[in-house]
């Protein structure tokens, strides 16, 4: 069965600025009034789906993942229907790029169940496999994830030969970077597709400090909690052509010790969150880790000197909405 | 071609010379094998860190001081945090090695004629918008193409090639520490001189663990303002004084170079300003060189540097007093040569990296003043 609530986090002044009270409701599925709100039409949407029967990453096989993406995309898109939610990210005509973070291992980052689910659900809408490619900096990650196998899509890494970095670096505000040859020349779409994670420098690692792994130099733009540096990546010429889409696989969130994966502070979330702001995605993929961080006693990333600033810079540059009062969270448990 | 895939081209001719042979004034060495799928075994403990809360490490090689998680690297790209350890990546890996004349370093007061077996790993601790070599300096290790070489097989090389030092140059040497320590210890037990080219962007420390090992340094010197070090290097001038105040200290061999970057970094106060700080902090005699900017990876914009600008820039700096300024990447201007501080005779007459004649005998000019550098 189905239990569907829609959720506005945020509205009035009860909400305004706490992001925890937005997280709250996320969590407990206690939001006051039960109908949908008719918001401003900018207002993004974050479709946060979870599995109600999973009590562990290893129920998430592959058919249930499915329904996860299915419903994060119908419900982030607003579309009527599958295809067409799909159809409103990209056509078939196009090269699909599904970048995943692999950095921490196979235990924190995107699982090739989910990736191929996600593929699965863009096949569905009548894309080739060849055109939809599971992606990150190195075959080495790739491998170490559980990349090799038959996911239903192409699987390439930057370092494969052939591909690797621009020659040229492009400046974006602050950051110059070359960028990956997949993106700037093999991929028309971007698909992020992340974990919901505690970052020791960003503060959070989700959908956009993802995308550190496009470009060449990324060591290079961690000072001041990666801001302005990812709003710079955000705001830079390939990412913003091709980004049309932000999934996080959610099966396991830690909220802290991130980057790499701790066995102590993390919890089981069972979900996939969504939707086509990323910064939105990110904002309540935050108030995720920080709900659960207060929930462990654990200060908050503001208090830890790791507060991402850069959520709000990205905003204040017309980037993504990274206010909880103005988003839209759309709750959903299958 | 590019200048990326021209590095990646010579090290790959590297990989299939049989011995180590000289081509071009480009050593061409027998490597043992490429680094593609095979990074760990360049992988060491890295020197210069501290242990914070849970794994997290702190940095103490450069004044950046990088705090560095889990699974992350610092600022250079080529120091990694594993499990609360720290390590470099790049320990026996050398992306670049070519035999160049010393001068090109330039170090024009230290065994001048001599060639300077030369090597490079990836990373760098600042970023320059202006940097020459930006392809290797700016990448991480395994992004670009490099070779597994010994401090014993560098010591051979620079041997084999008649070399009177080996340099560590082209990126950043202060990031390969380790690496360069070993190799500058092995050379000097085998007769062979270490020198660095470096942005003097290091902490006390390692500074003097290196100078323990050095015959001379040459500084890259970005430019007299907190402002330039910060906007066009993502560095900070401060600690680069200190760093060159204990080199002169120290007594170890040290030129300066000033590359001068129309409208940036080529206002003649602050031009003035400098030669009096080299002047009262690391001596009148001390060299420094006014080079020539050409446009290069986030700088281009710019044009290259006017002759008539590094002509000034000498000139101020000899009036504040200083008494070796050259003008450099102007082949065969005047400003090349040295003279005498004494009396002026012109002692090394040069056309670019080549001596046309050198009349500084037993370190002496003709006139008998003692010239001031490490002439054999
Ligand atoms: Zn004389």
């Amino acid at each position: 069965m189905d239990r569907r609530k829609f959720i506005s986090v945020g509205i009035g002044a009860a909400a305004a600025g706490a992001v925890a009270a937005g997280v709250k409701a996320v969590l407990d599925g206690t939001e006051a009034n039960g109908a949908p709100r008719g918001g401003a039409p900018r207002r993004p949407v974050v479709a946060v789906v979870r599995a109600g029967s999973a009590k562990s990453p290893a129920d998430l096989v592959r058919a249930l993942y499915r329904r996860l993406v299915e419903r994060a995309i119908l419900l982030a898109t607003g579309a009527s229907g599958l295809r067409e939610a799909v159809l409103g990210v990209a056509s078939p005509s196009e090269m699909v790029g599904f970048k995943l973070n692999l950095l921490a291992g196979p235990r924190l980052s995107p699982s090739p169940e989910m990736a191929a689910a996600l593929a699965g659900v863009f096949a569905a809408a009548g894309f080739s496999r060849e055109r939809l490619v599971l992606w990150e900096r190195t075959r080495a990650e790739l491998r170490r994830c559980g990349y090799s196998q038959d996911l239903g899509a192409t699987v390439a890494a930057t370092d494969d030969p052939g591909a690797g970095y621009e020659d040229e670096p492009e400046s974006s505000g602050e950051l110059g970077s070359c960028f990956s040859r997949l993106l700037t020349r093999r991929l028309d779409v971007l698909v992020s597709v992340g974990v919901c994670k505690d970052h020791d420098l960003s503060g959070v690692s989700c959908g956009a400090k993802n995308l550190y792994g496009v470009i060449h130099n990324p060591n290079k733009y961690h000072d001041q909690n990666c801001d302005p540096y990812i709003p710079d990546l955000l705001a830079s010429r390939p990412v913003k052509k091709a980004l049309r889409l932000t999934v996080l696989d959610a099966a396991t969130v830690q909220y802290d010790g991130g980057p790499l994966y701790s066995e102590a502070t993390n919890a089981f979330f069972g979900g996939v969150i969504a939707g086509r702001d990323m910064i939105a995605v990110d904002s309540v993929a935050r108030s995720v880790i920080e709900r659960l961080r207060k929930e462990h006693g654990l200060k908050t990333l503001k208090e830890t000197g790791r507060e991402p600033t850069w959520l709000a810079t990205a905003e204040r540059r017309g980037l993504g909405v990274a206010d909880p009062a103005r988003i839209k969270v759309v709750e959903e448990t299958v | 071609m590019n200048r990326r895939a021209l590095i990646k081209g010579s090290l790959l001719a590297c990989a299939a010379a049989a011995s180590p042979r000289l081509f071009e004034g480009r050593l061409l060495a027998a490597p043992r094998q490429t680094t593609a799928g095979d990074d760990e075994k360049f992988v060491r403990e890295a020197a210069y860190w501290k242990k914070l809360t849970g794994t997290k490490v702190e940095c103490e090689l450069c004044p950046r001081a990088c705090k560095v998680a889990d699974g992350e690297r610092g600022f250079c790209g080529v120091r990694e945090n594993r499990g609360g350890r720290y390590v470099t990546l790049v320990f026996n890996r050398p992306c670049s090695m070519h035999v160049d004349p010393i001068e090109k370093k330039p170090l024009f007061h230290y065994k001048p004629g001599t060639r300077s077996f030369s090597i490079a790993t990836a990373g760098c601790n600042v970023e320059c918008k202006f940097c020459q070599n930006w392809e290797i300096s700016q990448f991480r290790p395994e992004q670009i193409e490099s070779i597994h070489q010994t401090p014993d097989d560098i010591v051979e090389g620079a041997i084999r090639s008649g070399s009177a030092t080996i340099a560590f140059t082209y990126t950043e040497p202060v990031v390969y520490c380790e690496y360069m320590l070993a190799v500058a210890e092995r050379a000097r037990e085998k007769g062979v001189e270490g020198v660095m080219i470096t942005n003097a962007f290091i902490k006390e420390k390692p500074l003097l663990d290196t100078l323990k090992v050095l015959g001379a340094i040459k500084v890259d010197f970005k430019g007299y303002t907190e402002d330039f070090y910060k906007t066009y290097c993502r560095g900070e001038l401060k600690p680069v004084l200190e760093a060159m105040k204990r080199i002169a200290k120290a007594g170890t061999w040290l030129e300066l170079v000033h590359l001068t970057i129309p409208t940036l970094n080529d206002d003649e106060k602050v031009i003035r300003q400098l030669a009096v700080w080299v002047k009262d902090n690391l001596g009148p005699k001390t060299p420094i060189h006014f080079t020539r900017f050409h446009p290069m990876y986030k700088l281009k914009n710019l044009p290259v540097t006017p002759v008539k600008t590094l002509e000034r820039a000498r000139d101020v700096s000899m009036d504040a007093g200083l008494k070796y300024v050259y003008a450099g990447n102007v082949p065969g201007h005047p400003g090349e040569n040295t003279y005498c501080h004494k009396c002026g005779r012109m002692l090394i007459k040069r056309a670019g990296y080549i001596i046309k004649e050198n009349l500084v005998q037993n370190g002496k000019c003709p006139c008998g003043e003692k010239i001031p550098g490490v002439w054999s």
